[in-house]
This record gives C-alpha cells, sequence and structure tokens, in this order.
C-alpha cells in the first residue's frame, strides 16, 4: 500500500503473543495466520505494573506513568489513607484523540480503558468499563441513543464470571457482538482518519479460563478456542471492508500466564511490621494506622513510603526513606511461595522505571527532593514496584486470613508477552514497548509527536 | 451564595419541623449532642461519597465501580 491517510487500531486485551502464535500454528485462526504472515506478528513489552490501565493509558498518550500519572486501578486519595479510583480526569497529558483533533484530524475511540469520562475530541468518544451508565458513555453524549440501541454492554458481568462459566460465556458473546456491531456501524457512517475500538472481553475470558484451557480440560479447551475463532472471524471482517487508503494496527496490551496462586502482599508487610492496620478489622485495604505504618501498598505490588511531609500523616522522616525502601525491597525479594519458590522476580525502584515530563530516561541520582515531589503526575506514582514470577498474582489482602490463597480466577497478566502486528505503521526494528508505539501513529498520519513522547 | 452566618465558619439552614422531631427521636441514646451534630455527620458522609474524582462518580457509582474491579481481581 500506498503512505496511509488514515489508520484503524484494534486492541484486543490481554492477548498474549504465545497464546495467538500457539493458536495460529494449529490453524484454528485463518485469519490471524494470514494477517501475520503478511505483517509479522510480534512480541511486545507492557508496563510496570502490569495492568490494562496503566498500559492503555500508556498508549494513548506515548508516554510512561511518570509523565501520564495512571499507576492502577485505585490510588490513595490526595489528603487520606482511603481509596479513590482513577478517571480519564486523572490522565496528566493530552491523549491521542486530543493530539490529532488538534492537529485537524476526524477521531474515533470506543471503550479504551481510562477514557471515561471522556473528552471533547473532533470526533466521537465513547468511555471505558469503569463508566458506570450508557448514558454518561460517550461524546457528543447522543451517541450513547445509538449504542443502547443496538445492546452495547460497557462490559462482560465479572459477577456471572465469578459464579460459573456457563453464565459467563453467553454474556461475552453477547458483548463482543454488540461492540463489532457499533465498531462496523461507526466505521462505515463516521468520517475518521483515526479509528480505535477495543476489546476487553479477551482479557475477562483469559482471567477466568485460562487455568484450565493451558490444563488441557477438553470441554473448556474448545469453549476457550471457540471465543478465538469468533475473534478472527471479526478481524476477518474488519479486513475485508478496510478502505485502500487505510493501515492497520493490531495490538494487546500484556500477555497472561495461569496462577499458581494469589499473593495478599498487604498481608505479608503487616507480618513484616511493615504496616500496621488501624484495627483488627480494617474496613478498606488503606485503612492502616499511618502513626505505626512505615509502608503501605497499593494494587498489584505498588510500595509507598509513609513520609513524613508527604503523605498525610507520614512519620519516615525523608533522610531514611531510601533506607527503608531498601529493607522493605529486600524482605520482599524473601517472600517465597507454598512451593518453596520465589514469588518476586525483581524490586524496582520509582528513580529507574519512572521519569518525569520533560525527562528521557531513568536517573538512579535523582536529588531526593524530586523523588519526593508530590504534586506531578510522578509525584502520584509508588515508591517500589514489585514484579511478580510468573503465576503469582499480587493483590493487597491486608486483613487476608492467609498470604496465599486460590480464587476464581485463573489467569494473571505477564510483562514480556503483548503483542503487535501492522499493516501501514512502520515500527521500530528492535524489540519495544507499549508506550513507543504511539509516535509511530502520529508519524504515519503525518502528525509530529509531542516533545516528552515516549 | 450561602445564606448569612450567624457565627463564624457555620450557617443556618432550614428544615421542616415535623421532620426535626422525627430525627430528636432518631438519635436518642445514639451518642449525638443534637440533631445539628446528626444532619452535619450525615451530610459530610454523603458529600464525601459524590467527591470520587470531582463529581464523575456519585456514591452508588463508586460502590458499583468498586464491586466491578474486585470481581476483576483489580482490588
Amino acid at each position: 500500500m500506498g503512505q496511509p491517510s488514515r489508520i484503524i487500531v484494534l486492541g484486543i486485551d490481554g492477548v498474549p503473543y504465545s497464546l495467538l502464535s500457539d493458536l495460529i500454528k494449529r490453524g484454528e485462526l485463518p485469519r490471524f495466520a494470514q494477517f501475520a504472515a503478511e505483517t509479522g506478528l510480534r512480541q511486545m513489552d507492557s508496563v510496570q505494573p502490569t495492568v490494562s490501565s496503566v498500559a492503555w493509558t500508556s498508549y494513548v498518550t506515548g508516554r510512561q506513568a511518570g509523565k501520564h500519572g495512571i499507576y492502577g486501578f485505585i490510588e490513595r486519595k490526595p489528603d487520606e489513607y482511603a481509596m479513590t479510583i482513577p478517571l480519564s480526569t486523572s490522565v496528566a497529558v493530552p491523549n491521542i484523540w486530543e493530539v490529532l483533533s488538534a492537529a485537524g484530524k476526524r477521531v474515533f475511540g470506543m471503550n479504551v480503558p481510562v477514557t471515561y469520562p471522556p473528552r471533547a475530541v473532533n470526533g466521537i468518544l465513547i468511555g471505558g468499563f469503569l463508566c458506570p451508565d450508557i448514558a454518561k458513555v460517550a461524546n457528543p453524549p447522543q451517541v450513547g441513543c445509538y449504542l443502547r440501541s443496538v445492546g452495547y454492554e460497557i462490559d462482560t458481568d465479572a459477577m456471572l464470571a465469578r459464579k460459573s462459566k456457563d453464565l459467563m460465556l453467553p454474556n461475552i458473546y453477547k458483548t463482543v457482538d454488540a461492540r463489532m456491531e457499533a465498531m462496523f456501524h461507526f466505521l462505515a457512517q463516521e468520517k475518521w482518519d483515526y479509528f480505535h475500538t477495543h476489546i476487553m472481553a479477551t482479557d475477562r475470558l483469559n482471567h477466568f479460563l485460562l487455568g484450565r484451557y493451558e490444563a488441557g480440560e477438553s470441554k473448556d479447551v474448545d469453549e476457550f478456542v471457540r471465543f478465538y475463532r469468533k475473534l478472527d472471524e471479526y478481524l476477518g471482517r474488519l479486513l475485508d471492508v478496510l478502505p485502500n487508503d487505510a493501515a492497520i494496527v493490531v495490538m494487546s496490551d500484556h500477555g497472561f500466564c495461569p496462577i499458581k496462586s494469589e499473593v495478599q502482599l498487604s498481608r505479608y508487610l503487616v507480618e513484616k511490621g511493615w504496616t500496621v492496620p488501624a484495627g483488627e478489622r480494617p474496613r478498606h485495604p488503606l485503612d492502616i494506622d499511618p502513626s505505626r505504618s512505615k509502608v503501605y501498598s497499593l494494587i498489584p505490588g505498588r510500595i509507598r513510603v509513609n513520609v513524613r511531609g508527604r503523605e498525610p500523616a507520614g512519620v519516615v522522616p525523608p533522610e531514611e526513606f531510601r533506607q527503608v525502601r531498601d529493607e522493605v525491597a529486600r524482605d520482599l525479594r524473601a517472600l517465597h511461595g507454598p512451593d518453596g519458590g520465589p514469588v518476586v522476580r525483581e524490586t524496582l525502584r520509582r528513580e529507574e522505571l519512572y521519569w518525569p515530563a520533560g525527562q528521557s530516561g531513568p536517573d538512579a541520582d535523582m536529588p531526593l527532593d524530586r523523588l519526593l515531589t508530590t504534586d506531578t503526575a510522578f509525584g502520584r506514582g509508588p515508591d517500589l514496584v514489585v514484579v511478580p514470577q510468573d503465576g503469582y498474582d499480587l493483590k493487597m489482602g491486608m486483613a487476608a486470613p492467609e498470604t496465599f490463597v486460590n480464587t476464581a480466577l485463573e489467569g494473571m497478566h505477564t510483562f514480556h508477552d503483548a503483542l503487535i502486528m501492522s499493516r501501514g505503521v512502520d515500527l521500530p526494528e528492535e524489540r519495544f514497548a507499549i508506550p513507543n508505539v504511539t509516535r509511530h501513529v502520529l508519524q504515519t498520519l503525518g502528525v509530529d509527536p509531542p516533545d516528552d513522547m515516549d | 451564595m450561602p445564606p448569612k452566618s450567624k457565627s463564624a465558619g457555620r450557617t443556618t439552614i432550614k428544615i421542616p419541623t415535623p421532620l426535626y422531631h422525627k430525627l430528636s427521636g432518631l438519635i436518642e441514646g445514639a451518642g449525638y449532642n443534637s440533631v445539628t451534630d446528626f444532619v452535619v455527620y450525615v451530610l459530610r458522609d454523603l458529600a464525601g461519597q459524590c467527591d470520587e474524582e470531582g463529581g464523575k462518580l456519585s456514591g452508588r457509582e463508586t460502590k458499583q465501580t468498586r464491586q466491578k474491579l474486585k470481581n476483576l481481581g483489580y482490588l
């Protein structure tokens, strides 16, 4: 194809490179196979922490979390030890739809995580699964009327999945069918230069069925693969109607692996004396006694030191910050699972992983006052990120009876196994991570990436 | 614009007298010093629930969203 004048992005949340490769090899996915043979199926790194809110915000802003400020699905409230849910209002920089709108491009986005409430763009933006009500999901709002008419669901119902797979699967199909109907409708009816649709159901399926698929339980394997075949059909339909001048990128945001055990990390920190709950029965995951807690954790594997002057009632003197953090990291790396193996692959310090806007790489010698800054996207980040071994899914669970538990969840996210395929967007030859994709999408459309984009 | 304050940091609002009497009965033995204290407690709680992300999620919506995140293992 010549130089594309527009781009479609199809996000398939949490589809692992290794799983898709395997299904292609087994002949289960003919359209993915054809597309992969033509474009090259590539493995891509995700982000830390490896969770969709961080990963997709990194894609839509083209920046790592230290610049956009989303580090997970929950955060501590600014002035108290209580939880808040970050929404698009917490994203500190413009997203790709805004950048393209400012350049005069017409845009469309549907269901990408952390896009609710949908910002005003030159086109249509439909928020992601944190939106509680279809009446509020779209900008402009009247789009919600159309969505309602086709039975659009903002997300699958995870409560059904917790109850039984037989309840989950019809719900997943219904959600994806309506999403795809909406996608083909907007694709045909709207004028667009950038068109981004997100499928969340793949992540949900992998969370609740991957373990049985990997274990080879035959009925479950069939049902698992049947859903991926459905996805294959939809990709085929999309490729069949793709305009000649349109590039297409198909990508996931992280991989998946079966869960050996969920790990109640806050409970472990309580055991080791680093965190002290507010009472015998904490009311929520951040219900700590700040006067006796040196650190606390947020899911997944995010550690904040309870530093005096930065935290609402911090007790650790700033000059002891690095020492406390190193000691906690040592304790975390010493955690072993029920099988005796290590739970933690590595612990990463804030300045190794994130860096402020305007800075282009890690700064191991970052001065303390800059490291402990509070009022920026970088300042909201964790002081330490715990990266687990595959199979150990990090939770909080301060009051959990056991550190290691198993629930209905069967699959957990992995960092190294996201995927990407592209026709018409030139990607780096060397290995790259999800925040690095965006600038290439913008450049394909002839739009200069913002200066601090990664 | 709030109504005129009778004292620094306090503002008078009016509620129906029957409701006032009903609340007086409700708080008997519950540890509140006055109906005013009880009303302030309830309203603070309600306002806190509506405060999530600058009012983008109401108290009920926040509860729903937290439950959703919990079901997914993200909370």
